[in-house]
């Protein structure tokens, strides 16, 4: 992992770098290597469902089957979770899925650079999801969306306690999803990266030790890409369920 | 576990300045809050692309074979209960045909056996009665040459009582004075 032969530290491998230096009224809006990366995760999911439907056969074949896969299941979630209203919302809950699943699956690629390792892209996301699913909570069911501060059937003496527990366990809801996620893939790639300078560093006597701990939690690295886009996707379906019934 | 690791990675990333060497800046890069705009304006732009393409593209047509799929199923799996049924159906009207056939083959065999009795039996009776008008017509012929005999016997009883009387008593008895007696005799005999 260390590019060019230079020896980096293990957050080198997060450095933003500017590769299009551009800028918009004032905003800077250069293209980065983050920037580069996002564009392969859009070309790369496109191009892979594309050919993976192009065939539609009855009888589907590996890549069909992995597109209708990752299909139902991202519907299974929404339905168990967010009931028949919320598959009108599927098509942007099965992007967000395939958008992290990619770019923590990309991310695992030697000398790549991971997307949601950034806490930029990950709060993005995470404050874009509870604030439109509160809006759509309010749109639909005016003042009755505050209900979810308030579960039915609790004393009123309780009230104010739990409606203070509710709005802040409410408002850290983006704060632990985007945390969850970024920190994850900081964690693993930093934890691969400390183990690989290891192996260097121990040479060909000792290097063995932390290179086979490297291939065990590259391993890992993969089950937990898979699983943070997993839970990222579930925790939307679920927010994304209070929007429809709000009250418990 | 990984909260612990990311502690660690992190700790050792701020006291040794040797692995957070040379020309990188200090610091966490995910903290440099000057690199979060073009991270979230591309975000923006690749996401609602990533959404657009996944929606028009691959999205519709995906879950047009899954339908199809699961409508030709339930499909087939209709027709074969419906087949299934007609097959049954057959059977049963098979069957119903061979039993009424069975039943037509009993009938037509429990007619001919009856028939062939019926006239065993009126052939026996025909017999039966010939046999009892034989018999009958014998028994006349026997009771008429019995009759005929036993006047034979009036006769010559009549005549040998008129000869042993006449040899006997020397008496000539005509035959209309000596009747009366021997009638007598022979109902007194039987």
């Amino acid at each position: 992992m260390a590019a060019g032969g230079e020896a980096h530290g293990p957050l080198h491998q997060f450095e933003i770098t500017r590769l299009v230096p551009l800028d918009l009224g004032g905003v800077d809006i250069s293209f980065t290597n983050s920037a580069l990366w996002m564009v392969i995760i859009v070309a790369v999911s496109t191009l892979f469902f594309v050919i993976a439907t192009s065939r539609a056969a009855i009888v589907p074949g590996r890549l069909q089957s992995i597109a209708e896969l990752s299909y139902e299941f991202v519907a299974g979630l929404l339905r168990d979770n967010a009931g028949k209203e919320g598959m009108k919302y599927f098509p942007f809950v099965f992007t967000i899925f395939i958008f992290v699943l990619m770019a923590n699956m990309l991310g695992m690629v030697p000398y790549s650079f991971t997307v949601t390792s950034h806490l930029a892209v990950t709060a993005t996301m995470s404050f874009i999801i509870i604030i439109g699913i509160t809006v759509l909570g309010i749109v639909k069911h005016g003042f009755g969306f505050f209900h979810v501060f308030l579960p039915s059937g609790v004393p009123m003496w309780l009230a104010p306690l739990l409606i203070v527990i509710e709005v802040i366990s409410y408002l850290t809801r983006p704060v632990s999803l985007s945390v969850r996620l970024f920190a994850n893939m900081m964690a693993g790639h930093t934890t691969l990266k400390v183990f690989a300078s290891f192996v260097v560093g121990l040479g060909v006597l000792a290097g063995w030790l932390p290179l086979l701990f490297v291939v065990a939690l590259t391993g890992l690295e993969v089950l937990i890409a898979f699983l943070q886009a997993y839970i990222f996707t579930i925790l939307t379906c679920i927010y994304l369920n209070d929007a429809f019934h709000p009250h418990h | 576990m990984r909260q612990y690791m990311l502690g660690l990675t992190l700790a050792v990333a701020a006291v040794s300045p040797a692995l957070a060497e040379g020309a990188e800046k200090k610091g966490l890069p995910q903290l440099r809050f000057e690199d979060f705009p073009p991270q979230i304006f591309w975000l923006a732009v690749t996401f609602v692309l990533l959404l657009v393409l996944l929606s028009t593209l691959v999205l519709p047509k995906l879950q047009g074979t899954i339908e199809g799929r699961k409508a030709k199923l339930e499909g087939d799996l209709s027709d074969a209960v419906r087949l299934k049924d007609e097959a049954a159906a057959a059977i049963a009207a098979y069957e119903k045909a061979l039993a009424a056939a069975r039943q037509r083959a009993n009938a037509i065999a429990a007619e001919a056996k009856a028939k062939i009795e019926a006239a065993a039996a009126a052939r026996k009776a025909e017999l039966e009665a010939q046999l009892a008008e034989e018999a009958k017509a014998a028994e006349a012929r026997i009771s008429a040459t019995k009759a005929a005999a036993l006047a034979e016997v009036r006769t010559i009883a009549l005549d040998a009582s008129r000869a042993i009387t006449a040899k006997v008593a020397g008496i000539e008895v005509d035959e209309a004075s000596a009747a009366p007696a021997v009638d007598a005799a022979l109902a007194r005999n039987g």
